[in-house]
């Protein structure tokens, strides 16, 4: 008799185990924080922008921020380079500017909401800093902008994007 | 004698109900008299009439002293017959039941009855399946790191808000301005920082659009 009950209890439970795992909410994937061996990649847009009349990069057709204002101001775009950048948590990473100044990244977190929170700088070595540090939060795939240093007959737009848009 | 109390008296010489000595001398009466006579054989003829009428269960109907003889005779018997009788009657509105069990399944277990093991069995055997799924090949625990090497991984599943924000900026002795540029309902970060000479690169439309740059510098 009592084996009997102990049977059906086993069989309850199992049926009741089965039925919480099958609609039991999964997590997303972006629920957990970042491991931090895995890489975040993202490009760095060096973009030249000047006054003067000349056409626009066609690569830059999928950055319309550079389009609205005041980067309408400038009459001609062109993208020196983009570099590709591989970040992980706590590692910086240099990349090297026409000008011959750096921009430093750190990758510091990823939020809950899954957005990067990073740490810039754009220095030359053995110079005063430019920009001594930018601490900044961005959505995978949307840009921040760094501008104002003059090169050659323009001036050097930076464009930082880590991950990809959804 | 009256005629009522002659017939009533005669009625009671039939029933047998006069004494012995009224008895013998109404005998006498009716000998001497031939209208009683024919009064007594009238009532002899109604008794069989009556008789004939009724039923014969009727007519073995104990008297009144040997009922209540049979009844007294009845509850003077031994009380554990009665209390036996009792028990049987009354044990299923006084049966134990064992809890969750049907009562008309009850009779039917055997007290050594085995218990089913595929019960069992089938129990451990989903309990064990859906730990298994549960902690080990549940998806969503893969450790992907949203915009990492899968480009096409699931960011959307979670959707932060669109744009850029800064956070905290220090332009140490560069002179410099923060704000928005909007476009699609996203706001993303720009920071723009004078170089030797910002007065000829920076655009003139900052002037509108930007706070002052002294207020936003951070020494």
């Amino acid at each position: 008799m009592r084996r009997n009950r102990r049977a059906r209890l086993v069989f309850l439970f199992g049926i009741l185990t089965s039925t919480l795992a099958a609609f039991s909410p999964v997590p997303s994937v972006h629920a957990q924080p970042a491991s931090p061996a895995s890489p975040v990649t993202g490009d760095v847009l060096i973009v030249l922008a000047s006054r003067l009349p000349g056409p626009t990069d066609p690569r830059l057709a999928n950055v319309p921020a550079l389009r609205r204002s005041p980067f309408d101001l400038f009459q001609s775009m062109a993208l020196l380079s983009s570099p590709r950048i591989s970040l992980q948590i706590g590692e910086p990473e240099i990349v090297q500017l026409p000008n011959g100044r750096n921009v430093r990244l750190v990758l510091r977190e990823i939020t809950s909401e899954g957005r990067y929170r990073m740490q810039l700088s754009i220095n030359r070595p053995g110079m005063r800093d430019y920009l001594p540090e930018l601490d900044v939060v961005v959505s995978p795939g949307d840009p921040v902008f760094i501008a104002g240093q003059s090169h050659l007959e323009g001036t050097l737009v930076i464009g930082i994007r880590l991950g990809q848009r959804p | 004698m009256t005629e009522p109390n002659r017939d009533h008296q005669l009625q009671e010489y039939f029933d047998g109900e006069l004494s012995l000595e009224d008895a013998e001398a109404l005998r006498l009466e009716i000998e001497a008299d031939e209208e009683l006579q024919a009064k007594l054989e009238g009532l002899s003829h109604l008794r069989v009439l009556i008789r004939g009428a009724l039923a014969p269960e009727h007519l073995e109907i104990p008297s009144g002293d040997a009922m209540f003889s049979a009844i007294e005779a009845q509850l003077g018997e031994p009380e554990a017959e009665e209390s036996a009788d009792a028990d049987v009657q009354a044990a299923p509105a006084l049966r134990v039941v064992d809890g969750g069990k049907s009562s008309k399944t009850e009779p039917e277990t055997k007290p050594d009855a085995k218990p089913p093991v595929w019960i069992g069995v089938v129990g451990l055997t989903l309990a064990a399946a859906a730990a298994l799924w549960f902690f080990v090949l549940r998806p969503g625990d893969t450790g992907t790191v949203p915009g990492g090497d899968d480009p096409t991984g699931p960011i959307a599943a979670l959707q932060p808000p669109p744009g850029s924000e800064i956070e905290q900026i220090d332009l140490g002795h560069s002179t410099g301005a923060i704000f928005q540029v909007e476009d699609e309902g996203a706001r993303y970060a720009v920071v723009w920082i004078g170089d030797e000479k910002p007065s000829d690169l920076m655009p003139s439309a900052l002037d509108t659009n930007v706070v002052d740059p002294d207020e936003e510098r951070i020494q």
